[in-house]
């Protein structure tokens, strides 16, 4: 099946930088990389999802505060990305993440793997997340 | 956009995301067990061989029903295994023939338990393209650390 020209590489570089504003800590300017009526949902939270620009910023945003009081760096490596795009313009995604995490001082160690499924929307020469839904492998 | 016609005997940039996709489709439905779709990425006669393992298994029937067997056994232990692609290499053969070699780690979480790197491969893979779609046709399997 053919891919429309260069749409995969600009979905690669979206994610590029959707996930190093979310690693440097910037929640708001990675919230902003959702539709104001994004959803993400995580089966960690038992399937309860997060509406909402201001909702998925703030809940990124205490996340990140409780973590760089430890000292502690993560790093989100996207891949095995596959797209399905729709008529109306719209894709979904998708595609495995693995978290590393670095603590202060010390060595980097894989700390989790997921499989992840996004609702991109086109936004100018973007794209923005409508809705994203991660399930963390090992759930017991 | 437009792109630049490849010249005859060069993956084209379309080919190259077409492929990273293809194994993007492959690996997921591997690692979901999901043999009917993973059966569909192989090619009628494709050949799997490793370097820890002495014969080639030969078919897309025999490979499939390995397969099966591992991903059975995967999810009778409770762990779920991924594998990563990365550093995707690739060269057409002819017009519709690549060689494609690739690193693949082989990630595992046991039920319960913390995401490891089980293992660290490398793919040296032919692909053929076949009324639109590409399919795998022989895999030799490079298990890193091994004789």
């Amino acid at each position: 099946m053919s891919l429309p020209a260069g749409l995969y590489l600009s979905v690669q570089r979206f994610y590029a930088a959707h996930m190093q504003l979310l690693d440097a800590g910037a929640a708001e300017e990675w919230a902003d990389t959702f539709t104001e009526d994004g959803e993400f949902v995580q089966d960690k939270d038992n399937g309860l999802p997060r509406r909402g620009r201001q909702a998925i910023a703030d809940r990124m945003r205490n996340a990140v505060d409780r973590q760089s009081g430890t000292g502690v760096v993560s790093r989100h490596w996207i891949g095995m990305l596959a797209l399905d795009p729709r008529p109306d313009g719209s894709v979904r995604t998708d595609y495995y993440a693995l978290v590393v995490r670095t603590p202060r001082g010390g060595g980097a160690d894989l700390h989790l793997s997921t499989v992840c499924q996004d609702l991109l929307v086109p936004d100018t020469d973007s794209w923005l997340v409508r809705r994203r839904s991660v399930s963390h492998d090992g759930r017991a | 956009m437009t792109q630049a016609t490849p010249a005859p005997g060069e993956t084209g940039m379309g080919d190259f995301e077409e492929i990273q996709q293809f194994y993007a489709r492959h690996m997921q439905a591997l690692d979901a067990g999901d043999a009917d779709s993973w059966a569909r990425t192989l090619t009628d006669g494709v050949v799997f061989s490793q370097n820890i393992r002495p014969a080639p298994r030969r078919g897309r029937d025999i490979v499939t029903s390995r397969m099966k067997e591992t991903c059975g056994d995967l999810a009778a232990r409770g762990v779920t295994r991924r594998h990563w692609l990365g550093m995707l290499d690739v060269q057409p053969r002819d017009e519709r023939t690549v060689d494609a070699r690739c690193y693949v780690l082989v990630i595992e979480t046991p039920a319960g338990g913390k995401a490891a790197i089980r293992a660290s491969t490398v793919c040296s893979d032919v692909l053929v393209h076949i009324d639109g779609e590409w399919l795998l046709s022989s895999r030799e399997i490079l298990h890193d650390g091994t004789p």
